[in-house]
């Protein structure tokens, strides 16, 4: 139905009650004709309404008291569904006449109210989301940062989804926005949760199980984070300390955030399926494109390989000009300058301004690791910090979603081993 | 005694009467009722019908039972106006001197049988008038009251035109109703003729005087009528005047004129009367609309295309009933 019948079901009431007011208002009828109207429906031979004219015009003889007594004793057995009786037929007619209008009138007329009101699916999918995000924010404890934060504004989404405050455009467009912040986060606490584990090898523990070790890590790259967080909680038990607590923390985090990651991921997929709309495929193409690249993370740099040059193992550093992966375009041109680079498939990989940005930070950073400074730990621990403001800074700023991971992993790989 | 006793024992006397009347008169309830109502009103009825049917015999009985003086002129082509009214004759007194005395014609009586009216001539029929309306008789320069209640039931024949003088119509208004005598049914007829000839004929008892009816009809006036129905007689008589915004296309047609206001005087008070007998006490609708034919019939006169056309008035007063609404 392409008008909004709530909202028209509540007009018409509205304009029923004002009318019958209006009605009632101006149009009294007079108790003699009330008086008419119990005589004819009763058959009393206009007793009543003599009776009343009499006693209101104050007419008396011998008759009159008897008259009025008749009256009364006859009004006595009056039943007033008798005297009004409900003309369900004939109201109900022209009721019937009124739906068929609105129906007709629905069709033949387009509703405004059509583009403002979001679809019920919408609404019932923000409820869903809402509800899932409070129940996440139930289990996860504020020690769970990124993931509490995370779910916090998943929750919002799924309020402003429910409320109708989103179209379901922009729905699409904030569950995609939400779903690339989850996985940058997932990224990053990866990162971190791997870099922690690289210094359990160079020995902060006694006593590492090598191939435990690399289990996690196996399972930290398949992204397998509950077989990771349960190998993580069995090393902990073995005596691992606060050390080991602190690992199990991150392997919790990343568990939630898979989690979270996959809801939003479903309830975008249940949107798209329910509108059906070319424009959201094309929206999902785009955002399957860059959430590939970003999982994939091959990007080009103008003329450095971190990875090369610092030997960087996990191999998600900023890739060299020449793309390491066979197959790649190098590059792609729109008038004189390079914008952008995509891949054989069209995929979008790369923009100049954040090669711009990433080469020179990262220049930036490097010559400070070089400098001589006494207390090599400082200097470690200034670059890091360094590192994560500019990760905070980028994040507010508007790249494509997709390469603030790329940045942020980029600043990440900068920390001193 | 009470309003309430009062008013039931005045219907339980007039109740009697009519079943005093019944005892004699089989069948005709429409007419006998009538001839109540009208007695009740104070008014003057015209029965009309073939020979035979017992109109005279229903007058005769009505003055048996009122006990009120009655008196019977029978109309002829040769009766003279003084012969109903009275005269003055010449007397001579005691001491030989001669003196005018007045004598009293039968009309000095309170029900009055005109039989056969129509068979007088109209300056004959026209010495009735003063007495209907005034109830007072003119002689001689000198008037005279006549006692009340006063009642003339005349009766006419319809089918002999021959040798007779139709009434003038300002005659005929002053009646107040016309009743139509029709022939009884079968079990009716055979009752006449049992009462009539198997039968000795009941006595009837005299159930009324003359101050108790001037009680009665004094009380039926009183009846109340509401404005409503005040409003729906007016126009039940205005519909019957073809120049009236409330006539009928019936009316327009065939009437040349309609009741006068006297119809509606007599409407309503009939209708009063009725409401009384039925035991209630305020005037209905319904009470209206079933006197409306003996009160109006007489009252309308047809013209030409009307009286070429054979039209029933009965039916046209039919016709304003179903076309004039109640409101």
């Amino acid at each position: 139905m392409p008008l909004n019948w709530p909202a028209l079901f509540l007009a018409v009431c509205g304009l029923g009650t004002a009318s019958g007011f209006f009605v009632g208002r101006f149009r009294r009828i007079s108790p003699l004709s009330v008086a008419c109207r119990v005589d004819e429906a009763l058959s009393l031979q206009e007793r009543v309404s003599t009776a009343w004219e009499y006693r209101s015009e104050g007419r008396s003889n011998e008759l009159v008291p008897l008259l009025i007594k008749d009256a009364v004793r006859c009004l006595q057995e009056v039943k007033p569904s008798k005297v009004f009786p409900h003309q369900w037929l004939k109201r109900g007619r022209y009721v019937a006449y009124l739906l068929i209008g609105i129906f007709l009138v629905s069709y033949l007329f387009p509703s405004p109210f059509e583009d403002a009101a979001p679809p019920s699916s919408l609404r019932e999918e923000g409820r869903s989301l809402m509800r899932s995000a409070e129940r996440l924010m139930e289990k996860r404890p504020e020690a769970l940062r990124r993931a509490s934060s995370l779910a916090r504004q998943m929750r919002q989404l799924g309020e402003e989804m429910y409320q109708r405050e989103l179209e379901e455009e922009q729905a699409l467009q904030a569950y995609s926005s939400l779903e690339s912040k989850i996985t940058q986060e997932l990224k990053m606490t990866q990162a971190e949760l791997l870099e922690r584990l690289k210094s359990l090898e160079k020995g902060k523990w006694e006593s590492v199980d090598e191939e435990k070790l690399s289990q996690i890590k196996e399972a930290l790259q398949k992204e397998e984070y509950g077989k990771a967080k349960d190998l993580l909680e069995q090393m902990s038990k073995e005596g691992k300390g606060k050390e080991g607590e602190e690992l199990l923390s991150y392997a919790k985090e990343l568990e939630s955030l898979s989690k979270m990651r996959k809801l939003v991921r479903e309830g975008r997929q249940r949107l798209k399926e329910g509108s059906g709309k070319e424009k959201e495929e094309k929206l999902a193409r785009m955002t399957k494109s860059e959430e590939e690249s970003a999982l994939k993370g091959d990007e080009k740099n103008e003329g450095h390989s971190l990875a090369q040059e610092e030997g960087f193992e996990l191999g998600q550093g900023l890739a060299e000009g020449s793309s390491p992966f066979p197959g790649r375009s190098p590059s792609f041109r729109v008038g004189e300058e390079e914008e952008f680079e995509v891949d054989e498939e069209g995929r979008l990989v790369k923009v100049k301004g954040q090669l711009e940005q990433g080469s020179f930070l990262m220049s930036l950073l490097r010559d400070i690791s070089r400098s001589p400074e006494k207390g090599g730990s400082s200097t470690k621990q200034a670059l890091i910090s360094y590192g994560e403001m500019m990760i905070n800074k980028l994040a507010g700023e508007k790249i494509p979603l997709s390469y603030k991971e790329q940045v942020k992993r980029y600043f990440s790989s900068l920390e001193p081993k | 005694m009470t309003d309430l006793e009062k008013v039931e024992r005045f219907q339980e006397e007039v109740e009697k009467v009519v079943s005093e009347v019944k005892k004699i008169i089989v069948g005709q309830e429409e007419v006998i009722e009538g001839v109540i109502l009208a007695i009740l009103c104070n008014g003057h009825v015209l029965l009309e019908g073939v020979p035979g049917l017992g109109k005279t015999l229903l007058v005769k009985s009505l003055g048996q039972v009122l006990n009120l003086r009655y008196s019977r002129i029978q109309f002829t082509p040769d009766l003279m106006p003084a012969d109903i009214v009275g005269t003055n004759i010449i007397m001579q007194g005691e001491n030989g001197k001669r003196f005018f005395k007045f004598q009293k014609g039968p009309i000095f009586a309170q029900i009055i049988l005109a039989d056969e009216i129509n068979r007088a001539t109209p300056k004959t029929q026209s010495a009735l008038l003063e007495a209907m309306q005034e109830q007072k008789v003119t002689v001689a320069g000198i008037t005279r009251e006549l006692e009340l209640p006063f009642f003339v039931l005349a009766t006419q024949n319809p089918i002999e035109m021959e040798g007779t003088y139709p009434l003038p119509e300002a005659q005929v208004d002053r009646f107040f109703f016309k009743l139509k005598v029709g022939y009884p049914s079968p079990a009716e007829l055979r009752e006449i003729v049992n009462r009539t000839i198997v039968r000795q004929l009941p006595t009837l008892n005299k159930v009324l005087d003359g101050d108790e009816l001037g009680r009665i009809q004094a009380l039926v006036r009183k009846v109340p009528v509401a404005s409503h129905v005040l409003d729906y007689a007016t126009r039940l008589v205005l519909a019957t005047q073809p120049r009236s915004p409330f006539a009928t296309e019936k009316v327009k047609k065939y009437v040349r004129y309609g009741s006068s206001p006297r119809g509606a005087q007599t409407l309503i008070a009939a209708a009063k009367a009725r409401a009384f007998r039925k035991g209630r006490f305020n005037v209905s609708f319904t009470d209206v609309r079933e006197v409306a034919l003996p009160s109006l019939r007489h009252r309308i006169l047809l013209n030409f295309e009307g009286e070429t056309e054979g039209v029933d008035v009965d039916e046209l007063i039919e016709d304003v009933i179903q076309s004039v609404s109640e409101r």
